[in-house]
């Protein structure tokens, strides 16, 4: 009959527009997955967030996927596997990575200055010296490994002349609790959750004022290899995710609705993925100025940690960062 | 069972482990596997033994919890058990709520518990035990349900005395499923012990090495302390298992052990006829040592 | 007189709404032999429970030695099919459970069933566990037990039933041996018509429920029986008897 032979036809007629369709879509973007530095949702994800939402990195020819590590270590490792592409993570997780030869390299600065330190309730400033016998909450990641032996030293105390309490949750209810003494933290993080989960102003005293590095603490990253073979993609993934964070200033309530509506698990009603917005936003820029990393920056940053025991040897810096992709 | 037999037996096990590792050696080095991805076996015993001098604190501060939390579970669930066979109103009660309390995730009352009771020892000691408890209560319940009723009864015409029946009669039927349960818990218990140090701790052990270990991509010491804490639940397990055969003699022997004999054997050494059970004629052994067959008259 | 060692009185048993025992009586007198046979249900079971004072009869009486036992445990000795070994305890062991259970097992305890199970055929076997006997020695082991309670009345339900035809002949002489030297009254039940012959004084026949003592066949053949005093026919003329008595015109 006339109709059954015309059905078949008319589906492979119309499979056939798809496949093109779809393959003239490939040529155009390039599927890029962007792993983040912590697998729980926080504000800092809110660039990538919206320079999707708004279609900057559809525009720079990206098709992203925002994939949060399994646990707060593998980033490094799905940059390396392939797994991901490009991405956000604490700058010590590039010096660990690269001591173990791993094929990743930082790309651009996020924040611009070391905002890490001691945090702790009451009216007393904080004092290193003071420290021995306390409690203090920490979490068993790299940055925390390698950065509060350098604090404590500068007082002249070791780790084991405090009891360290490692969460792998926030260690902000303990130190509310008063179950610590004081707690690590960064200001945009941390130090806004002890305000809106508190109701009060904490103590802080900052790593850079006690000797530490002033190093920033974030980095954007990326896969050396994959970067070598895509660098204007790179360019363009950085150069996109500005336009996302520079939106995200202009619009932040905005940028918190939408950061809320993709992760409702991390949403509050105390207003703290806001204020943690506001709180980064003075770390994004330097001078006016985005990414730039300098040498000084990671020679300063490894001799400290080589001097504290905490990384073998400190490599060149080229081995850690290029500037080459900045756009 | 001749001593060739028992030697190939016991070492059917070791060299299957052995096979894990050089199969695991073979396939790093057929598929290149990168090192920071899955270490080979010869750099995680290397990175054990680097790190000896603090893995050894760390070992026995996780094996500490592991022991405690296990025996306090077994006590519990043991003492719960028997109450609950007892008094059927504790049962309805308490037995519901036992069920309920293991749908909840152990992430979920970990962090409670290290509020209630701190950073030491006693959150991960409470974590194990609570693993461990349950499979105990659940079998030694039922163990004490299957007493053959029969035997019950007997017991009652024999006019035996209650607690003398418990003891005799319903704990020993116990044994068995307890030493199941038991099994169970020493493989699990080590997990426990881990993720209580993974919540929050003062005192480190190797949940917490791994932890650190893994921030900074030391992926043969992450290795390394895994290997470690398969040895803890791996002994744990070969060591319940050796408590059974003690305890449980009549399911490996067909005689009681001499220093369980209350009396030693009558008349003079005598001379065990072949125990052979299909035997059913009687066999009579004389002073002398020799041997009648037939039926007694 | 002397009354007699075992006496059931009018023994009536309701289970709800079931009546599974009409007015059950018998009298036993000291050292005698009596098997009781009946058709499945004609409440055997239930008249052992009564007589061993587990069961409370609805109404009736039950004596030993003239002195009222109802309803009270431990007057008798008691055997089913089921050996009921208890896994974890020795031959030995197992032979002094009553002792064990009620005031515990002393060492003189213990050497009475070494001897016991050295007389009787478990030599050798006295510190054996059960799996590792046959089901006539577990058997063995469980009729020993329950001598060792040193009660005068043995109750045996069926203790052979689970036994291969050559080793159930086995043990029947070795029980009659038993019975002979220990002189103790036993109440025999089995569904085995050769067996009730072969081992009793009397042959009790219980009526289908509700059961009751519906007639009685007194065994004359003389002891000590022999295997050539199941062929004799004397034993074919009781046993025509009884099976007329259980299944035919004559049937309760």
């Amino acid at each position: 009959m006339r109709l059954d032979r015309r059905v078949p036809v008319l589906m492979l007629a119309a499979g056939l527009a798809t496949l093109a369709a779809a393959c003239g879509e490939d040529a155009e973007t390039t599927a890029v997955t962007i792993v983040t530095e912590w697998s729980y949702p926080d504000p800092l994800w809110i660039p990538f967030l919206v320079a999707d939402d708004q279609g900057y990195y559809a525009d720079a020819g990206l098709d992203v996927t925002i994939q949060a590590p399994p646990d707060n270590s593998t980033t490094m490792k799905m940059l390396a596997t392939g797994d991901a592409q490009v991405g956000l993570s604490a700058i010590t997780d590039v010096v660990f990575a690269r001591a173990e030869d791993l094929p990743v390299v930082s790309v651009g600065n996020m924040t611009t200055r070391n905002n890490w330190g001691l945090f702790a309730l009451g009216d007393e400033p904080i004092d290193v010296g003071a420290l021995a016998g306390k409690t203090v909450g920490i979490y068993d990641d790299s940055w925390t490994a390698a950065m509060l032996p350098l604090m404590l030293g500068s007082a002249g105390l070791t780790l084991d002349d405090v009891q360290t309490v490692s969460a792998t949750a926030s260690v902000i209810p303990l130190l509310l609790e008063g179950e610590v003494d004081v707690a690590t933290e960064v200001t945009n993080l941390g130090g806004v959750e002890i305000v809106t989960s508190g109701g009060v102003e904490p103590q802080v005293l900052l790593a850079p004022e006690v000797g530490a590095p002033d190093t920033p603490v974030w980095v954007y990253v990326a896969s050396s290899e994959w970067a070598a073979d895509n660098g204007d993609l790179v360019t363009a993934w950085l150069e996109a995710t500005r336009r996302g964070s520079e939106w995200a200033i202009d619009h932040p309530e905005d940028a918190v609705a939408l950061f809320e509506e993709t992760y409702p698990e991390a949403a509050t009603d105390n207003g703290y993925n806001l204020a943690a917005w506001m709180a980064t936003v003075e770390l994004l820029t330097k001078d006016g100025e985005w990414f730039t990393q300098t040498d000084d920056q990671w020679t300063g940053f490894t001799q400290a940690l080589v001097d504290a025991g905490q990384l073998d040897e400190a490599l060149e810096p080229s081995e850690y960062y290029t500037n080459d992709y900045l756009p | 069972m001749s001593g060739w037999r028992r030697a190939a037996r016991l070492a059917t096990p070791v060299f299957a482990v052995v096979g894990v590792f050089v199969l695991w050696d073979l396939t790093v080095r057929v598929f290149d596997v990168k090192p920071y991805l899955v270490p080979s076996p010869a750099s995680t015993f290397q990175a054990i033994a680097d790190d000896w001098e603090i893995l050894r604190p760390y070992t026995w501060t996780t094996v500490t919890e592991t022991v405690l939390g296990f025996v306090l579970g077994a006590v519990v669930g043991f003492v719960l058990a028997v109450l609950m066979s007892r008094w059927s109103l504790v049962q309805r009660v308490v037995y519901p709520l036992l069920v309920g309390s293991q749908a909840i995730p152990i992430v979920a009352i970990g962090f409670p518990l290290v509020i209630l009771l701190g950073y030491g020892l006693r959150p991960k000691v409470s974590i194990v035990a609570f693993i461990v408890f349950f499979p105990v209560v659940v079998n030694v319940l039922d163990g004490l349900a299957n007493v053959d009723r029969d035997l019950l009864n007997l017991a009652k015409v024999m006019s035996g005395r209650p607690w003398r029946v418990f003891l005799l009669i319903e704990l020993p039927a116990t044994v068995t499923p307890l030493f199941s349960a038991l099994k169970l818990g020493a493989t699990y218990a080590v997990t426990g012990a881990v993720l209580g140090e993974w919540i929050a701790t003062t005192t480190r052990g190797l949940g917490n090495y791994l932890l650190v270990q893994n921030s900074r991509l030391n992926t043969d010491a992450v290795y390394g302390a895994v290997l470690l804490l398969t040895a803890i639940g791996v002994s744990g397990f070969l060591l319940v298992l050796g408590l059974e055969r003690l305890a449980t003699p009549w399911r490996s022997r067909s005689t009681a052990r001499r220093w369980r004999r209350r009396t030693p054997p009558a008349g003079a050494d005598v001379t065990e006829p072949s125990a052979d059970p299909a035997m059913s004629a009687t066999v009579a052994v004389s002073e002398d040592g020799s041997r009648t067959e037939g039926d007694r008259s | 007189m002397t009354p007699a060692k075992l006496v059931a009185e009018r023994i009536i048993h309701r289970f709800g709404d079931t009546l599974a025992l009409q007015d059950a009586s018998l009298e036993i007198p000291a050292g005698e032999f009596v098997s009781i046979v009946g058709p499945s249900g004609s409440g055997k079971s239930t008249l052992f429970n009564v007589l061993s004072g587990l069961l409370e009869p609805t109404s009736g009486r039950v004596l030993i030695d003239g002195t009222e036992v109802t309803g009270e445990t431990g007057h008798v000795g008691y055997m089913l099919q089921k050996d009921l070994l208890v896994p974890w305890r020795t031959v030995v062991g197992n032979v002094v459970l009553g002792a064990a259970l009620t005031r515990g097992a002393t060492d003189r305890d213990e050497a009475e069933a070494r001897e016991l199970a050295e007389r009787y055929g478990l030599a050798g076997f006295q510190d054996h566990y059960p799996h590792a006997l046959s089901g006539g020695m577990r058997q063995r082991v469980a009729l020993m037990r329950t001598l060792a309670v040193h009660t005068d009345v043995l109750l045996l339900d069926e203790p052979f039933g689970a036994l291969d035809s050559q080793t159930r002949l086995e043990m029947q002489q070795w029980l009659l041996e038993v019975w002979d030297e220990l002189d103790r009254t036993v109440l025999f039940v089995t569904h085995d018509v050769d067996e009730a012959i072969f081992l009793a004084d009397r042959v009790l026949v219980m009526s289908p429920r509700p059961g009751r003592i519906a007639a009685e066949v007194d065994v004359s053949i003389p002891r000590p029986r022999r295997l050539e005093a199941l062929t004799s026919p004397a034993f074919t003329a009781l046993k025509r008897r009884l099976l007329d008595l259980l299944y035919g015109q004559g049937a309760a």
